[in-house]
């Protein structure tokens, strides 16, 4: 790759990253946490508390030029230290693919396929994304590129056709607040812009070592991120309110459901936010494989094989059909952001560290 | 090419070497005549060249001079002939694709050396270049490409008056030569690409070509895919208008189909008329043509997931009408779209392969006599009638004829999808067709160029075409 | 050769799994409306009617139709609802699908019996429902409801949604009360208005309204048209209807005004530690129908005693609901809701003592009318 890339595919790559299982079950999570209707102050706090990590990964890699977080571990902590926090940043991405491909199996299960078993659900989407995954990082950056633009328009579609569902007595009051819920609610809705992380295996093809670039492209990824995030809180606190949050388990898609359009030719429409969505799971999924992948080959010391594509993928399958069921599945997922503090916060900080006592040394 | 036959075993006298090499055909004829001391024979392929054309312009000149006193030597005879294109050859290998291309052999024997000359007496019937067939225009010019590659380089020319317009010439085919000129403009098509291209013609390792469609598979690197990587076309507008991007053209000797390389897919949903009318009905044509290229390929596996998985997504009033439509239809509705899918595709076929009067004819009967007693006998319903035939319009008004071959195909690839997984397998086999369309590139360009890599720039000539001077051309 | 036989399996593969989900349109049993009912007497306490769509006697379409009615009630009783619909399948051999279900019909004697949160939680539950089905309750059986034979749509239960579409157009009409909005009060805990349905000469004809209470969730009260009325203005839905000054409260002749635009604030003001509502209504109306011989609408000032005989009215019928509903002390006048916006802070604080402030809040109402004309002609 050119070491002067332009940066849009970038924020294409991050955008499609972090947007993923966070818009449909997010403004529950929320709800129940912070259970005031103007807590989509806390997606903003979290999106803050996401850049300022992003920023910290980057003052790691940029030491490191066209390196990954997977060539730098064994650098800096030894060997085999250094494997052991590269499989651990592989579990987190098996662990998070399978997560949303499982929180998306369930989806489809409620709303497209009754009957269909989740494994055949699952199993089509895998070996799609391994096709994606095989054809290497720059076809997967196209990818994004192709689908980014309809993303972007099934939301903004889904928004103009929920405005007239909204009751604003719902989002009032806006200004009363008790603080300390709101930032309790932070601590959920942080792990919704996970996706940045991936900067640390994008560093390997991309020269980010500047801080102006990589800030504007951060700031701008997280920030229309946020963005998003805010107008479907927003939307969903007015269609829905937020004590029927509290209860509703896909809360976007059940505001996708209200919306109805008597004598229309289409009079439905949560199938174009489901389009939209699953979409991007798969870029998401897309994204989360391909680091896998990386990791499990720069640690092995092995080329990027189908082999080793297959191994991943059937790894991602079985653990996304470990869960039971829906509750089970959303109890894993406070495991999982354990592993996300491990991987987001603690093995950086720790690379981070090491650098110095390297940097000193030389 | 032929060198192998110039044994030192053959007869010592170039003519009867030739002679053999054409097998002593009837049609190659030879002529000698003496001209004050110098032998001259001719050779000439009798029914592609002129005799009136020999007569006028060879022999009566030369025998005019005879008459003289005059002492004549070889190389003096370009001068004597009043015709243009007199080509000295010095590479007597040669020879017969002269003759093949109705040249005549002149071979001036004095008593060191044969000094060969060609004279282009060319007699061939040739076709009008009119308006091809399948690709009509509105209000563009009407000529079309025909089967002689010096024509077809005319008529280029003709629409390309300037003189960067570049043919290099290039011979393919171990048992019948064809030529194939690569056709570019100097300064807008870029070094690599013409490199690449050139590569891969002398790559060629094939016996003979007999049509740009064989060259087409011959020189693409992927054969598995469905979708054309060289756009063809038998319109010199479009092929002016390729050149004038940056793109290379291949004419190939007996063909009328121009190839055009590299290709995109925004390329290929595109007409030239597109730039003939003003920018706001020409986009609106624009948005159309990618509209009916989705529906062509989606609409009968998105009727099917619909009608057969997700029924609470139809509009309830239709949803009553459907059903009571499909009331008594034998098949599911999966195997009621295949036999449908299958009948629309024999019927086109049939409407190809016959002759035109009886073709409509096809058409009549597919349409009213099946299609009316299939829908009124209760086989199929009249929707799904619709929706297969709409789909079949749909993919009628795709401007490019191989890439409406290539959504054919794949439409029942998205409709065995939908018929399994409904929506969801849907959109599975998009994700698995668009990785395939990144994936490839044609001629190291990406396919889906201007939306993959994304070039906001470049959206005002994709599904829109902005007016001139904001929408100006932009190179591949 | 590898790659031939790994494809060559997964078609295979493909090929054995069966469709799951594929299932034709014409197998399936749509329906269009459903009534719960409760019955004493049975030990199966529930009775549940499903209006089936029947294709065949759908006309209009080139086969011929046999004449009978396009729709068919299938009335079963149980112990609970899933139970009676997965017994459907007994009587007829199409699964019942709910996904374009447009109404559903509730009844008094079930409400005072069960707790509506209970009743709907399974429909609630279940994907196939949608947020926007219509609901209503009655006091007849939600079987003859159902079984009224439609005048204008096809379906009666399509017919029924259809009613509440003319609440712009007549004051006595609720809004249509959606599913979604149901589930919404219930997990706010509010109580709230159903509206009623019953059948006048044998055609289906929209009542008042039934109150749940946010306590029981059963039927408390009822409400009249008038009421309706009153209530509307309130809780600011009116959009049009007419305000029709009675011979008896104007020294004129009866006159009707059309109501061109209106909008209510309501303000919760607090003023020493005492909450008092205002409720500001502010309409422009036109003149409609006048009985008046004497009025001149070209001298000035002839629009006078109208506005303020109308504005008289309606807040007389205003006032009546305000007067049941804190004697019920049933809060479905959305004024915790406001508190809670405008006054956060002492919401927070009393909010659990709600119903007893509600049942003494005062509240003062300003009815503000503005005629804007009289039509195009006036022959009087």
């Amino acid at each position: 790759m050119q070491t002067n890339q332009h940066s849009l595919p970038i924020i294409i790559f991050f955008i499609s990253t972090i947007i993923g299982v966070g818009i449909v079950t997010l403004p529950r999570e929320t709800a129940t946490i912070v259970g005031q209707p103007n807590m989509w102050i806390s997606v903003i706090l979290g999106g803050i508390v996401a850049f300022i990590n992003a920023l910290f990964l980057f003052m790691l890699m940029k030491k490191y030029p066209l390196k990954t977080v997977f060539d730098i571990a064994p650098e800096l902590v030894g060997k085999w230290i250094g494997k052991l926090l590269n499989l651990i940043f592989v579990c987190y991405t098996i662990a998070i693919s399978a997560y949303i491909i499982r929180t998306m199996a369930e989806i489809v299960n409620y709303y497209l396929l009754d009957k269909t078993p989740k494994f055949v659900v699952l199993l089509v989407l895998v070996l799609s994304c391994m096709y994606l995954v095989s054809t290497g990082l720059s076809n997967i950056l196209l990818f994004l590129q192709l689908y980014f633009p309809l993303i972007l328009l099934t939301f903004l579609l889904l928004t103009l056709l929920s405005i007239k569902n909204i009751e604003p007595t719902h989002l009032r009051p806006i200004l009363y607040m008790d603080g300390i819920d709101l930032l309790r609610g932070v601590n959920s809705t942080f792990f919704s812009f996970v996706g940045y992380e991936l900067l640390m295996v994008l560093s390997g093809q991309y020269r980010l070592t500047r801080w102006k670039p990589v800030v504007f492209i951060l700031g701008i990824s997280i920030g229309s991120v946020c963005f998003i995030y805010v107008l479907f809180f927003i939307l969903n606190i007015g269609v829905l309110s937020i004590e029927e949050l509290k209860v509703i388990t896909f809360p976007t898609i059940e505001m996708a459901k209200a919306i109805e359009f008597q004598g229309f030719f289409f009079e439905r429409f949560e199938l174009l936010f489901l389009f939209g969505w699953i979409i991007t799971i798969f870029t998401t999924l897309t994204a989360y494989y391909y680091s896998a992948m990386l990791g499990v080959c720069k640690t092995v010391n092995c080329k990027k094989s189908l082999l080793m594509n297959a191994i991943i993928g059937l790894l991602i399958l079985t653990l996304s059909l470990v869960p039971s069921g829906i509750t089970e599945l959303f109890s894993y997922g406070t495991y999982l952001n354990y592993l996300s503090y491990a991987s987001l916060i603690a093995i950086p900080l720790l690379l981070f560290l090491f650098s110095f006592r390297k940097g000193a040394m030389k | 090419m032929k060198r192998r036959r110039f044994g030192r075993s053959s007869p010592t006298l170039l003519e009867e070497q030739i002679k053999l090499e054409f097998h002593n055909s009837e049609d190659l004829k030879q002529k000698t005549i003496q001209l004050n001391g110098l032998t001259l024979t001719l050779l000439y392929l009798d029914d592609i060249s002129d005799r009136m054309v020999i007569q006028k312009t060879i022999l009566s000149p030369l025998l005019t001079i005879s008459s003289e006193d005059t002492k004549i030597i070889p190389t003096d005879i370009p001068d004597l002939i009043p015709m243009a294109a007199v080509n000295n050859i010095s590479d007597h290998s040669t020879i017969s694709r002269h003759l093949m291309d109705g040249c005549t052999v002149l071979i001036a024997r004095d008593t060191t050396e044969d000094h060969v000359y060609s004279v282009k007496t060319t007699y061939s019937v040739k076709r009008s270049p009119d308006e091809p067939v399948n690709e009509p225009t509105i209000s563009g010019p009407r000529d079309g490409f025909i089967e002689c590659i010096q024509d077809n380089k005319a008529l280029l020319r003709a629409h390309l008056k300037t003189s960067d317009l570049l043919f290099e010439q290039h011979f393919v085919g171990k048992d019948v030569v064809t030529s194939i000129s690569i056709t570019y403009l100097q300064g807008k098509a870029s070094e690599t690409l013409i490199n690449e291209v050139r590569e891969r013609i002398t790559q060629i390792e094939v016996d003979y070509i007999t049509d740009a469609g064989v060259l087409e598979q011959l020189i693409e690197r992927n054969p598995l895919s469905v979708f054309p990587e060289l756009a063809s076309t038998q319109h010199p507008t479009k092929v002016a208008n390729a050149l004038l991007e940056g793109r290379v053209a291949l004419m190939t000797d007996g063909s009328p189909t121009v190839l055009i390389a590299p290709t995109t897919l925004n390329m290929l949903l595109q007409t030239p008329d597109d730039y003939y009318f003003k920018w706001i009905p020409a986009s609106l044509i624009r948005l159309l043509s990618y509209f009916t290229a989705l529906i062509s390929v989606l609409l009968p596996a998105a009727y099917i997931s619909l009608i057969s998985f997700h029924h609470g997504l139809i509009p309830t009033s239709l949803a009553v009408s459907l059903s009571k439509t499909r009331e008594g239809v034998p098949f599911p509705s999966v195997i009621e779209a295949f036999i449908m899918e299958l009948t629309i595709e024999i019927l086109r076929e049939a409407g190809v392969r016959l002759p035109k009067p009886i073709g409509s004819t096809v058409s009549i009967v597919g349409a009213i006599v099946i299609g009316e007693t299939a829908v009124s006998s209760g086989i199929v319903s009249p929707m799904m009638v619709m929706v297969i035939s709409f789909t079949a319009i749909c993919s009628f008004a795709i401007p490019n004829y191989q890439l409406s071959l290539a959504l054919r195909t794949i439409r029942f690839f998205f409709l065995f999808s939908a018929s399994i997984l409904g929506v969801y397998g849907m959109l599975i086999a998009i994700f698995i067709v668009t990785t395939h369309l990144i994936k490839l590139r044609s001629f190291s360009n990406p396919y889906m160029e201007p939306f993959a890599p994304i070039h906001f720039k470049r959206w005002k000539d994709s599904f829109i075409r902005l007016y001139y001077r904001v929408g100006k051309r932009t190179g591949i | 050769m590898k790659k031939g036989v790994l494809i060559f399996f997964s078609l295979q593969l493909l090929f054995l799994t069966a469709c799951w989900d594929s299932n034709e349109i014409e197998d399936l049993g749509m329906i269009m409306g459903i009534g719960l009912d409760y019955n004493e007497s049975e030990e199966d306490v529930f009775s549940m009617t499903n209006q089936y769509v029947v294709p065949n006697n759908i006309e209009g379409t080139q086969f011929g139709s046999s004449g009978g009615d396009p729709y068919q009630n299938i009335t079963l009783t149980g112990s609970n609802f899933f139970q009676i619909i997965r017994e459907n399948s007994l009587e007829t051999d199409r699964p019942p699908n709910y996904t374009h279900l447009k109404s559903m019909v509730l009844t008094e004697r079930l409400l005072k019996e069960e707790p509506l949160k209970q009743l709907i939680s399974f429909f609630l539950r279940d994907h196939e429902f949608r947020r926007t089905v219509a609901v209503f309750i009655t006091k007849e059986s939600s079987a003859d409801i159902l079984a009224v034979e439609p005048t204008k749509e096809m379906f009666p239960a399509v017919q029924l949604k259809e009613l509440t579409q003319n609440h712009d157009r007549s004051l006595y009409v609720q809004d249509t009360l959606k599913f979604g909005e149901v589930s919404k009060k219930i997990t706010e805990g509010a109580s709230f208005v159903i509206p009623e349905v019953g059948i006048n000469k044998g055609r289906i004809r929209l009542l008042g309204a039934g109150i749940i209470s946010d306590k029981s969730e059963q039927i408390v009260g009822w409400l009249t048209p008038e009421e309706i009325a009153g209530l509307k203005w309130i809780t600011n839905e009116v959009s049009g209807g007419l305000v029709a000054i009675k011979k008896e409260n104007s020294e004129a002749d009866q006159a009707v005004l059309e109501i061109m635009k209106a909008s209510t604030s309501i303000e919760p003001v607090l003023k020493e530690g005492q909450l008092t509502i205002q409720l500001k209504v502010k309409s422009s109306l036109r003149l409609a129908e006048d009985w008046e011989i004497k009025r001149d609408v070209f001298q000035e000032g002839w629009e006078k005693e109208l506005k303020k005989q109308g504005e008289q009215v309606v807040k007389e019928e205003m006032e009546h609901v305000i007067s049941i509903a804190q004697e019920q002390k049933l809060d479905y006048l959305e004024f915790g809701t406001w508190t809670s916006i405008k006054q956060p802070a002492y919401w927070q604080k009393h909010h659990k003592d709600w119903e007893r402030i509600f049942s003494q809040l005062p509240v003062t109402i300003d009815v503000d009318f503005t005629l804007t004309g009289y039509g195009t002609q006036d022959i009087n």
